[in-house]
């Protein structure tokens, strides 16, 4: 039997349930940054940071992989990257002006870690970058926007 | 009512850096537009962060990964180079390091300098003094295009902390149109 005690413990819960299950899409883009040659993926036109110093130092620029996730508010979601490492992803929370505050570490299991943690804070559908990993002659760039595509 | 702060360069460079709170900020602001000698050494500031800006554009043309980002720590640690706030705001790991907890706010308020910075630098008629660098006409009339605080707060992304671990790392900004765009620099010394 449902008691009004249980009923408003239930009414009480609902927000905390909501906010559990909130979700914000991300897109992950992993580009190759290459010296070598020429020639930029066009699906990267809309990233215009690509195209700024110190990213323009590669002429030749080449999307490896774009994930689209729904990151969960407190939830965690990894991405394998084409080096063996994973990008490991949380959403912490939305700001009280609308940014989303995440955390990212990319690491290999079993092996010393690359990037142990950050803590970004970004609007919604603005990028923020991770650079410098070495892959195949070039340099890995990760761009992530979440919130908005 | 506060007493004004001593407007020499270390107060100008810390106004450029962004690093004054918003009343000090606020304040020497005042203080600069009353004063054409701030004016030019603020001047002079956008002069040699044009500099730079070309500079890391040169450097970034020509060189490779860890040797990019080798060239962007030098960059740092040239004394001659004096603007830490440029198109490409560096922040080094120490910098995160000692300034942990702050980075929002002082990014907040490096951007809000450098829009005042604009709005001080932004002449109807650009002048200039005669080593080439802008100079405000005195007496002129300017209305300063300060965006807010809540509106720089809603646009862009900032690096809060980092823990590069065992490698070394940098923190960029990136002027994105006026977006700034958090970018996270890592050596690689692992052989995949």
């Amino acid at each position: 039997m449902i008691t009004r005690r249980m009923m408003i413990a239930g009414m009480l819960s609902l927000p905390v349930l909501a906010h559990a299950q909130e979700t914000a899409p991300c897109e992950v883009l992993v580009v190759l940054g290459s010296t070598e040659g020429s020639g930029v993926d066009p699906a990267l036109d809309k990233l215009e940071a690509l195209r700024k110093p110190p990213f323009d130092s590669f002429p030749k620029k080449t999307l490896l992989k774009r994930v689209e996730l729904a990151l969960s508010l407190g939830g965690e979601t990894e991405v394998e990257l084409p080096n063996g490492r994973k990008l490991r992803l949380s959403w912490v929370e939305r700001t009280k002006e609308g940014r989303l505050r995440l955390k990212l570490s990319i690491n290999k299991p079993g092996q010393r870690d690359y990037l142990p943690l950050m803590t970004v804070v970004a609007a919604p559908g603005d990028p923020f970058f991770v650079a410098g990993q070495k892959y195949e002659g070039g340099t890995l760039i990760i761009g992530v926007r979440a919130g908005a595509h | 009512m506060t007493t004004p702060l001593a407007l020499d360069d270390d107060l100008l460079q810390r106004f450029y850096d962004g690093d004054l709170t918003p009343l000090e900020e606020h304040g020497v602001q005042a203080q600069i537009e009353a004063d054409p000698a701030a004016q030019r050494r603020l001047a002079e500031l956008g002069r040699m962060t044009e500099l730079l800006r070309e500079g890391t554009a040169e450097l970034g043309g020509k060189l490779e990964s860890n040797a990019l980002f080798a060239a962007i720590e030098r960059e740092l640690q040239q004394p001659s180079r004096v603007p830490t706030r440029t198109r490409l705001r560096v922040l080094s790991s120490e910098w995160l390091q000692h300034r942990r907890g702050t980075v929002v706010y002082l990014a907040g308020t490096a951007a809000l300098a450098a829009a005042t910075l604009l709005a001080v630098l932004r002449p109807s008629t650009q002048v200039t003094d005669d080593n080439g660098g802008l100079v405000l006409a005195p007496g002129e009339e300017r209305a300063p295009v300060v965006p807010t605080e809540e509106a720089i707060a809603l646009h862009g992304s900032s690096v809060e902390d980092v823990d590069f671990g065992a490698n070394t790392g940098t923190v960029f900004e990136l002027d994105n149109e006026g977006v700034a765009v958090a970018v996270v620099w890592i050596s690689d010394d692992e052989v995949p």
